[in-house]
């Protein structure tokens, strides 16, 4: 479903990413892990169209999207929920939620089925975003995400800075959209958040592949990864 | 005249000059508030509404209504669709670089300024009032030409006020303004949005042109005056703030109106900058500026 071939990404000219190759199936939450500044967001920005320059090539349902407009890549259904959440702060939840309908033709039954989800953003809707607490923003972050209907959803962080009672609420709505058949990116820093719900794990050091596997295999021998990781 | 009534006169007045300077304040405060730049050749825009209403009134015969409302409807599309080439063919691949744009935007200003003198010349170019009526305010007639001035800045800025808050559009354009990037990502094209932004801006401007022009005569250099005075009331009342933008447009606008009448249009605008420095050792974000950088 995404195909990310030979990614290299710059800068004003400084290759931030060498040569990153990875692919994430229907249904599967692929980890990308690594220290800060390893380029994490930056692969994720890549897909989103959100850098200055990439060579290589990023295709999504088999078509090319790594030289098309950013505008143009939420409405082949990629979803973004970006590291530090980004909401529109002085908008309300509503209109945060309304941004995220933008690509939809009827977004009606979308936003009943997003609001069912996240109870708490319904009875917060007249609320200015930037005034919700750091939990609800993370959900409205996803929710607005959730609101393109995506099938492939790319969350930067989602747990960062969260209470261990939002951690798991942000994981239980990960796997349950794992089983609706969405493809999910998920860029962490904390192996143990991640390792339960990962079908595969990649681990980047300054802005190459250092280290990738199935989240099967290293139940079986953990040693190996924590050896990049640094537990 | 007593002074009572001279003041009252003063007033109405400055309120006019409120009106008119409130609706080029706004399309440069626009400007800045949704894409980040300085516009310096926003003046220009202005200057070339008010030409364009000179010139396309003097195809009309009969009835000078008749040639204002054109002007009213042309002037602003044309200055906007000048506006909106340029964003196309400069800004935009300065990727709206802050200092960069300052410096194009001069250029901007000297190219349409140039333009104009070439194909108008410099004279200065009445246009007459749409109607010639004279409200007698017992002390005094007023030019009931001027309430309609007044009249006409108020349900523009209403109208944008209400496409910003109430409508689709303005929630994009509020999108954009507060991060353009994530934007983005939620399918804005934020290029057709910079560049409609842009020609909103002076076409805007251009609107305020033709409505003062009947009062003040149209000249190529006549925009550099309004460009100084919008710059003061958008960094007194904050940048991209409407609402700051407009009270202080009505209290830079009637000072100087008031002023001028009293004592000399120079001694307002001497005051206007020294109340700019007050602001800005104070309030360094304009009074109703938010408090974040
Ligand atoms: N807009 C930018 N301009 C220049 N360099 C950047 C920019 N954003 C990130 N970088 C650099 O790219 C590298 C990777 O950053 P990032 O992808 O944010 O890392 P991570 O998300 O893994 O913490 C860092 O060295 C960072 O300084
Ligand atoms: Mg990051």
């Amino acid at each position: 479903m995404l195909e990310v071939s030979n990614l290299s990404t710059y800068y004003s000219n400084i290759k931030i990413l060498k040569d990153i190759s990875f692919t994430v199936q229907r249904g599967e939450v692929l980890c990308l892990l690594g220290r800060n500044g390893a380029g994490k967001t930056t692969t994720l920005k890549s897909i989103m169209g959100l850098v200055d320059k990439v060579e290589g090539n990023i295709n999504f349902n088999n078509e090319r999207i790594s030289k098309i407009s950013a505008h143009l890549v939420p409405k082949k259904g990629i979803g973004y929920v970006p590291q530090g959440r980004r909401l529109f702060s002085e908008l309300t939840v509503e209109e945060n939620l309304e941004i995220g309908l933008l690509t939809r033709k009827n977004g009606e039954q979308t936003i009943n089925k997003v609001l069912e989800m996240f109870p708490r953003l319904n009875e917060r809707l007249k609320q200015v975003s930037g005034t919700l607490s750091g939990g609800e923003q993370q959900m409205l972050a996803l929710a607005r995400a959730l609101c393109i209907e995506p099938t492939l959803l790319l969350l930067d962080e989602p747990t960062e800075g969260l209470q261990p009672s939002m951690i798991s609420l942000i994981r239980k709505s990960v796997l349950e959209l794992k089983k609706q058949g969405v493809a999910i990116l998920l860029v962490e820093q904390r192996v143990e958040a991640i390792l339960s719900i990962a079908d595969k794990i990649i681990v980047i050091e300054n802005g190459a592949i250092v280290f990738s596997s199935t989240a099967q295999k290293i139940k079986n021998n953990p040693k190996k990864l924590y050896r990049f990781i640094g537990v | 005249m007593d002074l009572g009534p001279y003041l009252l006169f003063a007033s109405l007045e400055g309120l006019v000059h409120a009106a008119v300077l409130s609706l080029i304040a706004l399309g440069l405060s626009l400007v800045f508030g949704v894409m980040r730049i300085v516009n310096v050749a926003h003046g220009e825009f202005f200057m070339l509404g008010a030409i364009l209403a000179w010139w396309i009134s003097g195809f009309v015969f009969g009835s000078p209504a008749i040639g204002f409302l054109l002007a009213l409807i042309i002037a602003p599309l044309i200055a906007g669709v000048i506006a909106m080439s340029s964003d196309w063919l400069i800004l935009k691949h300065l990727k709206y670089d802050p200092e960069a744009t300052i410096i194009a935007t001069i250029g901007i200003l000297y190219i349409i300024q140039q333009a104009v003198l070439m194909t108008f010349g410099p004279d200065a170019r009445p246009v007459e009032q749409p109607f010639n009526y004279r409200l007698d305010l017992y002390w005094f007639g007023f030019s009931a030409y001027k309430f309609f001035v007044v009249f006409s800045a108020i349900i523009l800025l209403f109208s944008v006020w209400l496409v910003m808050a109430k409508t689709k559009f303005g929630l994009i354009l509020r999108a954009t303004q507060l991060d353009s990037e994530t934007a983005q990502a939620f399918g804005i094209p934020i290029s057709t949005v910079y560049s409609l932004v842009f020609g909103v801006g002076a076409a805007i401007a251009a609107v305020a042109a033709v409505l003062i022009v009947p009062i003040q005569q149209a000249h190529y250099l006549m925009g550099g005056e309004p460009l100084l005075l919008a710059f003061i009331v958008v960094i007194i009342g904050g940048l991209g703030s409407l609402r700051g933008t407009v009270a202080a447009a009505v209290l830079i606008g009637m000072s100087d109106g008031i002023i001028s009448v009293f004592f000399s249009p120079n001694l307002a605008k001497i005051i206007a900058t020294l109340f700019v420095v007050i602001v800005l050792l104070i309030k360094p974000n304009g009074l109703f500026g938010s408090e974040k950088t």
